[in-house]
């Protein structure tokens, strides 16, 4: 998988239905081939930040993310299975065997193997990172502090805890 | 907790508002990004910035909301305010919480800035 940077004038050009992810303001311009299914186009505003793109665990769909931003492709065919706003600026993807997680900076989404929506959290400070133990996520804070999020239930199983 | 005129802010925002956060490769690249935005639209912290930027989060309570967003926490407004700096204008959109239980008439809580450059 490639990611080329492109032009505004480029990025225009291609159909409206390939620009998977595309920001008003955007300042940054890019392809991302995904071989056999071909390009697709994102626009970002970061010119700091480079797109987060993960492939699932069952390594039939890649995941992009970036600024606002969230869209799955499914590899085989290049269906767009997912294209979102999110309220808030992406900070990671991490893939699991079953779901992958969606870290923003006030919020954690669960998707399902199938990309429905398993469950949307709300975080009580801007997060850092996301990581997994067994059957828990484990969601960090710039402050510094843990959240521990039960994936099976949806439910944070313990109070904050300060790291 | 910084108290604002109508708001209040953790001190430990301006890190990531003004590029000093290193918790993480994406967190520093997003905080870095945050300074540089904000720098553009004028606001630098050696500058006065921190006040401005007081400034503009006040002004944001009566700006239009853009988005709402309800959790178990509480309810978080994000209302955009326009800003110019003799580099560039733009926005800068403004994450007021409201924490569960309180109603929205009372003091919200800043949790995070988006600045946007427009061309």
């Amino acid at each position: 998988m490639e990611i080329q940077s492109i032009d505004e004038s480029l990025f225009n050009k291609i159909d409206g239905i390939r620009q998977i992810i595309a920001h008003d303001h955007a300042r940054r311009f890019a392809l991302i081939n995904l071989n056999d299914i071909g390009d697709y186009g994102i626009s970002w505003r970061s010119d700091l930040i480079e797109p987060i793109v993960t492939l699932s665990y069952d390594q039939l769909t890649t995941w992009i993310g970036v600024d606002r931003q969230l869209a799955a492709i499914e590899i085989n065919h290049g269906r767009i299975s997912v294209a979102l706003s999110l309220t808030s600026n992406i900070v990671q993807i991490l893939a699991l065997p079953s779901l992958t997680a969606v870290l923003t900076e006030l919020e954690v989404l669960l998707f399902n193997m199938d990309k429905s929506i398993r469950c949307i959290k709300g975080l009580p400070d801007i997060s850092s990172q996301i990581s997994a133990y067994g059957k828990n996520l484990v969601i960090k804070s710039l402050e510094g502090d843990n959240l521990i999020l039960d994936i099976e239930t949806g439910l944070f199983k313990e109070s904050i805890i300060t790291s | 907790m910084i108290q604002g005129n109508g708001f209040s802010i953790k001190e430990s925002k301006f890190d990531y508002f003004f590029g000093r956060v290193t918790s993480s490769p994406h967190n520093q690249a997003r905080s870095l990004q945050n300074l540089q935005d904000l720098k553009k639209l004028g606001i630098n912290e050696a500058a006065g910035g921190r006040e401005r930027l007081m400034q503009i989060l006040e002004d944001g309570l009566s700006s239009p909301e853009v988005r709402r967003t309800t959790n178990d926490y509480g309810t978080t407004i994000v209302r955009q305010v326009e800003v110019s700096g003799a580099e560039a204008r733009g926005a800068i959109e403004i994450f007021y919480f409201y924490p569960g239980g309180s109603s929205l008439s009372a003091r919200p809580e800043i949790s995070s800035i988006i600045p946007k450059i427009y061309h």
